[in-house]
């Protein structure tokens, strides 16, 4: 579905993005998914037939650029891609994530056997949770949190906290198939790079605020090109991720945008980790305290960075490039 | 195809139409990458720029009144990506074609853009560029080129630097002062000055790359310059100059990401042919560096492609030139390095193809000095970015 068709422009969903991850703010994952629902943010992937708005990834971005942004409580992403993905499957489990009722997750790290037994990891927020998806060897499966043991894992991000998920062989609600999990993933790191630039931009614009108000040897640090030299190099890292991002949405689905769509998250994982650490550097020692939330950002950012694997997907890029020729 | 029958074309026609042209007609050994290489010398890079433009791959967007093809910027960027998949050679007229052409057609009477334009189209005449000088380099205020009143016309004494191409070139744009040093940025008046005429003096400069052809030293004395030659009046040129390479920055050299492309590709490829480099195509640590490489290059294509874009839907582009042109210098300097590193492992009897991709990578690599230096330093860039792009206040 298109904007000529639908009359919408994913513009139009980053503004109700904000006030609703803003709305979250303090609220538990499932009063996060309520308020989310709300505006239908949950359902914006999934099907009509499961309640949701059936649109296309571009409308997907905002939104979660607006979640990395506000430091969301609530696995946005993750709850997108499975209404969208258990449609098929499992209508009435797609259904009651996209209305914001079941709460889902995705482990993103790890492989668990066939027979449904071993541990996985970065799980974000699967205490609690429903349902967790899980990868295999050739696809995934969907088992509800009932059946799982889950144990709170040592990780960076503190708001959305990543937890290792061990299954006991119990059976799965379904499972999708490699073509299915797959596409899933792909979808999963664009939409990483959304969530990355908005925690960047937050974070650039905390330390914009900071060096402009704060004053030492009697004028603002904004006056030291040095300090505006080391905020134009942070613009210029997030520009160059906000540019491979738009580019990715607008290729095909050939080998030159699979390369964008893969550009577009390494982009975001190389850059947008050095954007926020820059960005306490400029803050001085105020940086090194809790309550300045660029740290959050900074956590969100590196837990984001590895639940998609940067360095496997470099070394998947390499081999497009030198094994394929 | 015959020329001037490309004027029907549009989107991927017009592309194959590049693309067929390009495979017909790039003389023998005219690239880098392809057995039989040998450095074009000036003339077979004017003859075959004339003839890419014959055919519509140069002037693509200036108005068919001048010699252009009167086509979009969408246009632009499909024959630049076609042209940069390919090794070619770097225009030898770029100065005319980017800088002299584009400020002529914003500020240039009719008779000056009849003049000027189809001979630096038809590559009949060069140009040089004649802003910097020993005491004014990324500071103009500091200009002390004179030209004073001399009738209807002018006379200009002084000494420009780092003027590239000035010994092959007819025309400099040159950059005077018509008022005391004191005006600072007031008072600057921009010229067509014929390089022939008389008291125009050029000494060469040798580049740490020993090319031919590059920078030189332009000593002025009393030369007179006729009302035709001045473009604009005084500020009125410059200051609408300022604002056309604001644009020029951001869609000049579009094909630069994909020629980047062509480099890589090309170093891997040599690395095939050399029994010591293949076994790093196998290694971690380099295909780590090498996809870090392809990301760089992705972003630069990414900065490239919403320009157009944003030009087309009549957005203002402000500084994103400065952007782009930054990424792209300081990426093309990691990966000339890392190019240099890798070929730097081949063996003592390599063969053929490793021996020129070693020739191509050093000329890049020495090349890639000047690339964060020309057209505004990173320095100049990042102080553009902090000022206009992230707004920061002064701070005083």
């Amino acid at each position: 579905m298109d904007m000529m068709q639908t009359g919408l422009d994913p513009a139009d969903f980053a503004d109700s993005a904000r006030k609703a991850v803003a709305a979250c703010l303090g609220l538990d994952p499932a009063g996060c998914g309520a308020r989310l629902a709300e505006d239908g943010l949950l359902g914006v992937l999934a099907p009509e037939e499961v309640g949701g708005l059936g649109l296309d990834l571009r409308f997907a971005l905002p939104v979660v650029q607006a979640a990395g942004a506000g430091d969301l409580a609530f696995p946005l992403a993750e709850t997108m891609l499975m209404a969208r993905h258990l449609a098929g499957p499992a209508p009435a489990i797609a259904a009651s994530l996209a209305a914001g009722e079941g709460r889902g997750t995705i482990a993103w790290a790890g492989t668990a056997r066939t027979e449904l037994v071993g541990t996985v990891g970065r799980a974000p927020l699967a205490e609690g949770a429903d349902w967790v998806l899980v990868r295999l060897a050739h696809g995934a499966a969907l088992l509800p949190g009932s059946a799982l043991r889950i144990a709170k894992a040592i990780g960076l991000d503190e708001t959305a906290p990543e937890y290792n998920v061990t299954l006991t062989g119990a059976d799965a609600a379904c499972r999708l198939d490699a073509a299915a999990w797959s596409a899933l993933a792909e979808e999963a790191s664009l939409l990483r790079a959304a969530a990355i630039l908005g925690a960047a931009e937050t974070s650039l614009a905390l330390a914009v605020e900071h060096v402009t108000t704060r004053r030492q040897f009697g004028k603002p640090l904004v006056a030291n090109q040095a300090m505006r030299h080391l905020l134009a190099r942070q613009k210029l890292a997030m520009e160059g991720m906000r540019g491979a991002l738009i580019r990715a949405t607008g290729c095909g689905d050939d080998a030159v945008g699979m390369l964008a769509r893969r550009a577009a998250f390494l982009a975001a994982a190389t850059h947008g980790p050095l954007i926020a650490e820059a960005s306490i550097q400029a803050h001085g020692g105020m940086g090194f305290t809790w309550d300045i939330p660029v740290h959050r950002h900074l956590r969100r950012i590196r837990t984001l960075e590895a639940q998609g694997e940067a360095p496997a997907m470099r070394e998947a890029v390499a081999a497009a490039l030198i094994d394929a020729n | 195809m015959m020329d001037g029958m490309h004027h029907d074309l549009s989107g991927e026609a017009f592309r194959a139409h590049v693309r067929d042209w390009l495979s017909a007609n790039v003389p023998p050994g005219f690239l880098a990458d392809a057995p039989g290489y040998t450095t074009p010398t000036l003339q077979q890079c004017r003859d075959f720029e004339a003839a890419m433009h014959r055919a519509g791959l140069a002037g693509i967007t200036w108005p068919r009144a001048y010699g252009g093809h009167g086509r979009t910027l969408r246009e632009h960027l499909v024959a630049n990506q076609e042209i940069g998949r390919l090794a070619l050679p770097e225009s030898v007229s770029s100065i005319g074609k980017e800088l002299a052409g584009p400020i002529i057609l914003a500020i240039g009477t009719e008779e000056q853009k009849q003049r000027y334009l189809p001979a630096i189209l038809e590559m009949r005449e060069m140009w040089c560029q004649g802003f910097s000088e020993p005491e004014a380099g990324s500071d103009l205020a500091g200009l002390r080129t004179r030209a004073t009143r001399d009738g209807a016309g002018w006379r200009i004494t002084g000494q420009k630097i780092w003027t590239s191409g000035a010994a092959k070139a007819a025309r400099c744009l040159l950059l005077a002062r018509t008022g005391p040093l004191e005006d600072r940025h007031k008072g600057l008046a921009l010229f067509a000055v014929p390089m022939d005429a008389p008291g125009i003096r050029v000494r060469p400069i040798r580049q740490i790359n020993d090319k031919d052809g590059g920078f030189a030293e332009v000593f002025l004395d009393d030369v007179p310059v006729g009302p035709e030659d001045a473009l604009g009046a005084p500020d009125e040129g410059w200051n609408a100059a300022i604002r056309v390479l604001g644009i020029e920055r951001a869609t000049n050299r579009m094909y630069r990401a994909w020629r980047f492309e062509n480099e890589l590709r090309h170093l891997v490829a040599a690395c095939r042919q050399d029994p010591a480099l293949a076994p790093l195509l196998r290694d971690g640590a380099y295909r780590q560096r090498i996809a870090a490489t392809l990301v760089d290059i992705e972003m630069v294509k990414g900065n490239v492609e919403p320009v157009v874009e944003a030009l087309v839907a009549g957005e203002a582009i402000g500084a994103r030139g400065s952007l782009m042109k930054l990424h792209w210098s300081e990426a093309h300097q990691r990966f000339a390095a890392l190019a240099m590193e890798i070929l730097g492992m081949a063996s003592p009897d390599a063969p053929p193809p490793v021996l020129q991709a070693q020739k191509r990578f050093k000329d890049i690599y020495l090349q890639a000095r000047a690339e964060t230096i020309y057209a505004g330093t990173t320095e100049i860039q990042l102080g553009i970015i902090a000022d206009r792009v992230l707004n920061l206040p002064r701070g005083k």
